[in-house]
């Protein structure tokens, strides 16, 4: 199933050029996505933070004379995982319950809250200094509160976030893939649906294929292999054309060469020894004649010259009988008595009347051909898981070892002795491959001659 | 009696010619078949053999034009063709007789003798075989001049086997020529009337032969 694999093949380019950029696309999201996930996530803990540094530099603010603030007083709630450090203005640490970097001169200058990452040991932290004023006393004093915060809860947050966006994401690509997939599917359907019409042709329809089957893109190729098939079908008609021209050519020499023969045999006093050359010369046209014919109909039965002749439900016994009724003085005038044995039912076969007559026709010239005088050729037909046939001669037999070639075109058994032209078998051979029947040589009950068997396949009437 | 052959292969048509100029016809030639056909609706000749692969104008088209001008006269086909089609084809068309190429001068020489014959009339009433002569008009058989006793189904039997002298009759077809009788005639009465007649016509140098599962022929001896 060429074809078929072709498709599926040309399916799977087409996704894979869709994936491929959708997973990309996938990938480069999510990078993004993780980024401004952290930035977001970062925001309101920031604030948060802010909020709680402002909060504790107030509180710090509102002790009079703070110069000994004590953590109960600036974080009434204790500081929870906030780690803090108080700052004067002249760098002295106040206050901290952790070892955090002290302010830079940034921090300082700046006159809002400054943010930033640290890490303190193994853990990451997000650093807040801000400045503020006390104005306990007269004078006005800056210091800087240093709060830094463990970043696992807003990793969290940004992972949920990202979560949120690359989730839908992956699911909203997936769907896109699987309606890709059943567009393609159906797409492709027509396609799949003109190969099973071609799957499904008899091997001798040589129409046209049916254009409105197929979707417009693939239109131009129908019509290209319907041109071919145009092409295809004139030259077949021309071969055969060949083959009815070339017998007539052929014959009608033969037919002019062997008159003149019989009109010179005719005159009077013809010396014997030219009346033999005339005998041979009669007896050569007619085996070239014959040669002619056999040459024909196995041309004729080849696949290339079958094609356009429709098989059909025939009857196998009528067509044996008319063919042994035909042969009967032929083989009276050689002195064999040839006879038919078989059912009086109908023995259905499906096939082309024309060649099963040149299958039987060459089974029993070649009986003929072979057998001696007085002995008997019987035709017996039946019917067991399909009709067949068989010929069953008084001639030599065919020794085991040269049955298998006596199909070969040209191939005579040796020492018959008989001006055969060795395309007979040949002939029954092509007609019964094209039957899809079975042909044997087989041995006789009687241990006399040779018995060709020809089994059909069922065929129910 | 004249006859027209129509043939276009020259060593073919002048051996024709010379047999039936030997046997006593007059015999014309052409090759063409357009002016064939114009010869033939002359409508002198008694008789035509034609080919069928003629210049200008098929066989078959000159038979079919000659019988759409109604003219009866017999034809016999020579055919090169050995497709069963193209015999049914011109037989159909009106065809007497049809010879496949070759075929020997005495075969053709026999079929325009019975064409002839039946064209004067003279050929229907008397079926011969052998010394066998059988009137099928005055219902008569003899046998080297003398007549032979039958009853009717025995006729019946003999006229049928006469009709197609050296073909196989298959036995179907003899019950089938006494079914007319209005009686069942069994496979085993037509072996009985065969048995009768054989004894009856042994002198006539005829033989009726049993071809085994088909039926019977009747030939010269």
């Amino acid at each position: 199933m060429q074809d078929e694999d072709d498709i599926l093949s040309m399916r799977h380019h087409l996704v894979n050029w869709l994936f491929t950029p959708l997973y990309l696309l996938l990938l480069f999201s999510t990078v993004t996505g993780y980024i401004s996930a952290l930035k977001l996530s970062n925001q309101p803990y920031d604030l948060v933070l802010v909020e709680k540094a402002r909060l504790a530099a107030s509180r710090f603010d509102l002790l009079a004379g703070g110069t000994s603030p004590s953590e109960a007083e600036i974080f009434p709630d204790g500081p929870g995982n906030l780690h803090y450090a108080l700052f004067d203005q002249q760098g002295k640490l106040l206050l901290s319950n952790a070892i955090l970097p002290h302010p830079r001169p940034a921090d300082w200058a700046a006159s809002g809250p400054q943010l930033r990452n640290t890490t303190l040991g193994e853990q990451k932290l997000r650093l807040l200094s801000l400045r503020f004023h006390a104005s306990h006393g007269t004078i006005g004093v800056d210091y800087i509160l240093m709060l830094a915060e463990p970043v696992q809860d807003r990793l969290a947050l940004g992972r949920n976030i990202l979560a949120s966006i690359v989730i839908p994401q992956f699911i909203f690509i997936l769907i896109a893939g699987l309606a890709v997939w059943i567009g393609f599917k159906r797409g492709f359907e027509p396609l799949e649906k003109l190969r099973r019409a071609i799957a499904r042709r008899r091997v001798d329809d040589l129409s046209p294929l049916d254009e409105t089957m197929a979707p417009a893109e693939i239109r131009p190729l129908i019509q290209e292999v319907n041109l071919l098939i145009t092409r295809l079908k004139s030259m077949m008609e021309q071969q055969k054309r060949f083959v009815a021209n070339a017998a007539h050519q052929l014959r009608t020499p033969f037919a002019g060469l062997r008159a003149q023969a019989e009109l010179a045999k005719r005159e009077k006093d013809v010396p014997p020894a030219i009346r033999t050359a005339l005998d041979g010369i009669c007896e050569g046209a007619g085996r070239c004649s014959r040669l002619v014919t056999q040459l024909l109909t196995l041309v004729r039965n080849e696949p290339a010259a079958r094609e356009g002749i429709a098989m059909q439900p025939l009857d196998l016994r009528r067509i044996a009988r008319e063919a042994v009724s035909q042969w009967v003085p032929e083989a009276v005038s050689k002195n064999i008595d040839l006879g038919y044995e078989g059912s009086n039912l109908q023995l259905p076969v499906f096939g082309d009347e024309h060649a099963l007559r040149d299958l039987i026709d060459n089974l029993l010239d070649n009986a003929i051909r072979y057998s001696h005088a007085g002995t008997h050729i019987t035709l017996i037909t039946g019917y067991e898981h399909g009709a067949w046939l068989r010929v069953e001669d008084g001639g030599p037999g065919i020794p085991p070892a040269e049955r298998a070639r006596v199909f070969d075109r040209f191939y005579r058994v040796s020492g018959s002795g008989q001006a055969g032209s060795g395309l007979g078998l040949a002939i029954v051979n092509e007609v019964a491959q094209h039957h899809r029947a079975q042909v044997t040589i087989e041995d006789t009950a009687s241990g006399e001659g040779v018995a060709f068997h020809v089994r059909f396949p069922h065929h129910a009437a | 009696m004249r006859i027209l052959i129509v043939e276009d292969d020259e060593v073919l048509s002048d051996s024709l010619i010379r047999a039936m100029i030997a046997v006593g016809y007059a015999a014309d030639h052409i090759a063409d078949g357009e002016r064939a056909l114009v010869m033939l609706l002359d409508g002198c000749y008694d008789l035509a053999i034609l080919d069928l692969n003629l210049p200008r104008m098929d066989g078959l088209m000159v038979l079919r034009q000659l019988r759409a001008a109604k003219r009866s006269l017999p034809v016999i086909i020579l055919t090169a063709r050995d497709s069963v089609n193209d015999r049914v084809n011109g037989l159909d068309l009106g065809a007497d007789d049809y010879l496949t190429k070759p075929f020997s001068l005495a075969e053709l020489e026999a079929r325009v003798r019975a064409l002839l014959r039946r064209g004067q009339g003279g050929g229907g009433t008397l079926l011969t075989c052998g010394n066998l002569v059988f009137d099928s008009v005055g219902r008569r058989v003899s046998v080297n001049g003398e007549p032979v006793e039958l009853s009717a189904r025995e006729l019946a039997v003999l006229e049928t086997l006469l009709f197609r002298q050296g073909k196989v009759v298959s036995k179907d077809h003899l019950i089938e020529s006494l079914c007319a009788w209005g009686e069942e005639v069994t496979p085993n009465a037509i072996e009985v009337y065969m048995h009768r007649l054989r004894k009856k016509l042994e002198a006539g140098c005829v033989v009726i032969r049993t071809v085994r599962g088909l039926g019977y022929l009747m030939d010269k001896a």
